[in-house]
């Protein structure tokens, strides 16, 4: 009885988990990759160059990622009650998550379309591309690598921070492994949350790196 | 009726208040089925120019004409409408590492609206007028210089365009590739009767393959005619200088300087 419910137990940490990074790696490129094309286009080598628009996207992105997410978490408990209901469980962490994920999203992204070989862009001018065709076309083409293994990078900084949220109320391993492991000095299962932490960590970055590799072909 | 005119270009560039003069007074005529050479030493101004001649670069003062449609006059749209007639090619080919060969050679026809079936029909002709049929599913990364080249001419002429720019075309290459990428372009010439403009620094492609010439200097003609006429009888001081160069190959840079004063 007591193994079976310890079971249970992490199975559904795990299950959280993974519900939590996936969920907000995905709703957070949502909004981020679409801010991360915009910061791309309007930057002043951009293909549209805006300095005022992206002199505000880029001031918003930098004022958010300065505030240390255990803080965010705090400050954004009515925003999370007013979009989900409540400010507990799985669902309801996952809002922070993706408030603090976006940005630096979108920096990634920002920063992997930026790589890609400025010639290449002239040359689909030169072919009479408009600007969607390039941002559809060449931009996140070429930079497709790069932007998977951002994502990778991305989604393991998340389940970090999932255990993090389980501080205060979110679901996951990170709350059994301080529910069990601080409060009730549970030592093993402490150490199983902990393990599983590191193997979902590494399956991800294992899974993300490969799909880059294969996809990728310029060698 | 010219192909390309060029009327009193100026272009400046403006960096952290320093204001680069890279085009000065440029007038240039360019005829149905010229092979056009531009030529000049690094930092002359060609790439400028010939950016130019397709509106990647919008000079300062001046106008270009292309069949006798001021390109400063067109919406966007229109703009790029008309880059559809002019291609260009480049020195590092600029060809997407992650798409292969075949869609290369397909990505302007998609951009013209073409569907998949009917674009890879039209590529894998362009392909094997190029050379490179076999190639049509390896990726750019596999290709050596002078294949890739090939793609990219391959996929310049796949909207049928009426002028091909080249901009330093074969510098990347080795001699026998540079001659091989040549007797393409020259072949395409001759049988699509396209208007074709070369940028290079080497007097020998444009003895190769042009039969005008125009000679760039710090941002200005400084000579301009039929290659005959300049190859005997050199008016400027630069045109000299360059075809000295073409003639004396092997010898060191300074000894070279000191035939040329
Ligand atoms: N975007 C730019 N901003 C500022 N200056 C520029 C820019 N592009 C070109 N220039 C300047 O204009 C001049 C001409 O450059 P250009 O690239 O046309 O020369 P080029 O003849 O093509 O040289 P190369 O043989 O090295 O390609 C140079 O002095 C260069 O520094
Ligand atoms: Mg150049």
């Amino acid at each position: 009885m007591e193994h079976k419910l310890l079971l249970e137990l992490l199975l559904e940490g795990v299950r959280d988990t993974l519900w939590m990074t996936l969920g907000s790696t995905a709703i957070g490129y949502l909004f981020g990759l679409p801010l991360g094309i915009v910061l791309t286009v309007t930057d002043q080598n951009g293909i549209r160059p805006n300095m005022v628009l992206y002199k505000i996207l880029d001031g918003i992105i930098n004022l958010v990622r300065s505030i240390p997410f255990i803080i965010l978490l705090v400050l954004l408990i009515p925003f999370t009650r007013l979009l989900v209901g409540k400010s507990y469980g799985t669902v309801a962490t996952i809002v922070p998550l993706v408030v603090c994920s976006a940005p630096y999203i979108a920096r990634m992204v920002e920063s992997s379309l930026k790589e890609v070989d400025p010639g290449v862009i002239e040359a689909a001018k030169s072919m009479g591309a408009s600007d969607w065709d390039i941002i559809f076309r060449v931009l996140l083409v070429e930079a497709r690598t790069s932007l998977i293994v951002g994502a990778t990078i991305t989604a393991g900084t998340i389940l970090g921070y999932t255990a993090m949220a389980g501080c205060v109320g979110g679901g996951g391993l990170g709350s059994t492994a301080i529910q069990y492991g601080y409060y009730r000095w549970n030592t093993p299962i402490m150490i199983a949350t902990v393990a599983l932490i590191v193997v979902i960590f590494q399956l991800l970055q294992a899974i993300g790196m490969k799909i880059a590799k294969v996809t990728d072909h310029r060698a | 009726m010219a192909v390309i005119k060029v009327q009193q270009v100026n272009k400046t560039y403006e960096q952290k208040g320093e204001v680069v003069q890279a085009l000065t007074d440029i007038n240039l005529t360019i005829e149905k089925g010229d092979i056009y050479g531009i030529i000049g030493l690094s930092g002359a101004g060609k790439s400028t120019l010939v950016r130019c001649l397709n509106y990647l670069e919008k000079p300062t003062t001046g106008q270009v004409l292309v069949d006798g449609v001021d390109l400063g006059s067109l919406s966007k749209k229109e703009l790029r409408q008309k880059r559809k007639e002019i291609a260009m090619i480049f020195q590092h080919f600029h060809l997407l590492m992650q798409k292969n060969v075949l869609e290369n050679v397909c990505f302007p026809l998609y951009l013209s609206g073409m569907k998949k079936e009917k674009a890879r029909e039209r590529a894998r002709e362009l392909l094997d007028m190029v050379g490179l049929l076999s190639k049509a599913t390896s990726y750019p990364a596999q290709l050596s210089g002078g294949q890739k080249q090939r793609v990219a001419i391959a996929r310049a002429l796949a909207c049928n365009p009426k002028i091909l720019l080249c901009d330093e075309a074969t510098s990347a290459l080795d001699p026998q590739t540079t001659a091989s990428i040549l007797e393409l372009l020259q072949g395409i010439h001759d049988r699509l009767g396209l208007t074709v403009v070369v940028i290079t620094h080497q007097m020998s492609v444009v003895e190769t393959i042009c039969n005008k010439v125009a000679i760039v200097s710090e941002g200005r003609i400084v000579e301009d005619g039929m290659v005959d006429a300049i190859f005997s009888h050199p008016k400027s001081k630069e045109a000299r200088e360059l075809l000295q160069e073409t003639h004396t190959k092997g010898i060191s840079p300074k000894e070279e300087c000191s035939i040329g004063a």
